[in-house]
């Protein structure tokens, strides 16, 4: 990964990423209500394995009762993207207001990213799978 | 006898790009509908002329205000159709629907209000998560050859698609469908990239998921419905 210094839009982006993960805590009373209608894994009821989501809104709902640990064993890939979702569009605009670069994926960095990627969903999949979520 | 000066000539400046109307500096609300003319009769010069340098304020506000009608066309038919919509409830869910019953009610004042209010920004939020999944995929396709933002862009325009609402009933599954459509035009058109590779990253977070996606895509609607009507 690189660094580049942002241009007017990288921040224009950060400040909707900060709008966003701010209306996504202020909506917290809505998706606790909300997760108490949604249906079971319609995979996993017709193949009895879970799907790569599976959890996640029970992940989600932990982590909006301030429950990292709880979160992080239903979904762990779901978990992070989550937190990493909320944080990072708190951190966003301040970094860049505060003068910091902005991450840049170089084209010959991609496979070792694709990879990255590829090994985090399958580990987690089998998380899912192994731990009975 | 001195020679001539040489004659001040003013730079010639880039030529201008026209963009959509919505993108146009002074363009007013009633640019709104020229613009959705032009994405759905012709999507692939629409997203060709799309600027990818005016303020992402506009794409954000196109998509904010499609989002809103949306969701008011969607409410005059929850109201209008009520009993329709929870006989065929009644008909799909056959013994489960006993258990939905007690939440099915017809939608108040109240209620409407708040939906009007919450679901475009509930849409916003859903904009931001779907635009980065997508950019995700087409980066790690190579199809990825502008920044974030035009990602961002296409998705807020495609947006256009929430007119199919004015359908009851069946009109989100067309808007869904169509929707689809237009990200993978859009994105082919921004990116400048194959369309294959923009079909790929705009299908296979859905093919992933497949089942779950469009079956919690659905029932989360329902669910946020029934949760609305709960905060009365």
């Amino acid at each position: 990964m690189t660094w580049r210094p942002p241009d007017r839009e990288d921040r224009q982006v950060a400040m909707l990423w900060a709008v966003c993960a701010s209306l996504a805590v202020l909506f917290r009373p809505l998706w606790l209500a909300a997760a108490g209608f949604l249906p079971p894994c319609v995979w996993r009821a017709v193949t009895g394995w879970p799907c790569p989501g599976c959890g996640t809104t029970r992940a989600i709902v932990r982590l909006l009762q301030a429950d990292l640990p709880g979160a992080l064993a239903l979904n762990p890939l779901a978990a992070c993207a989550a937190v990493a979702f909320v944080a990072g569009g708190f951190v966003a605009p301040v970094w860049l207001a505060c003068g910091g670069q902005r991450p840049h994926v170089a084209t010959r960095q991609r496979p070792a990213w694709l990879v990255a990627l590829g090994v985090a969903f399958l580990a987690n999949w089998s998380w899912l799978y192994a731990s009975g979520v | 006898m001195s020679e001539m000066p040489p004659m001040d000539t003013p730079p010639v400046s880039p030529a201008p790009v026209a963009g959509l109307p919505w993108e146009e500096p002074n363009a007013g609300l009633g640019s709104i509908f020229p613009t959705a003319l032009r994405i759905i009769m012709s999507p692939v010069a629409a997203f060709s002329q799309m600027s990818l340098t005016v303020d992402l304020v506009r794409p954000i506000a196109y998509f904010v205000l499609w989002a809103l009608l949306g969701a008011c066309i969607g409410q005059i038919w929850n109201f209008l159709f009520f009993d329709s919509f929870v006989g065929i409830a009644r008909t799909l869910a056959g013994p489960q629907f006993e258990k939905l019953a007690p939440f099915l009610q017809k939608p108040g004042a109240i209620q409407i209000v708040v939906g009007l209010v919450v679901t475009p920004l509930i849409a916003l939020i859903v904009l931001f998560i779907w635009s980065a999944i997508v950019h995700l995929m087409l980066t790690l396709v190579g199809g990825a050859n502008r920044g974030f933002a035009a990602t961002l862009r296409v998705m807020c325009y495609a947006q256009t698609t929430q007119l199919a609402v004015v359908l009851p009933g069946i009109g989100g599954l067309i808007g869904f469908v169509w929707r689809l459509i237009l990200e993978i035009v859009g994105l082919a058109q921004a990116h400048k990239t194959e369309g294959w590779k923009a079909a790929f990253a705009v299908v296979l977070p859905l093919l992933l998921c497949c089942v779950c996606i469009v079956a919690g895509a659905v029932a989360f609607g329902a669910a946020l419905a029934q949760a609305i009507q709960q905060f009365k």
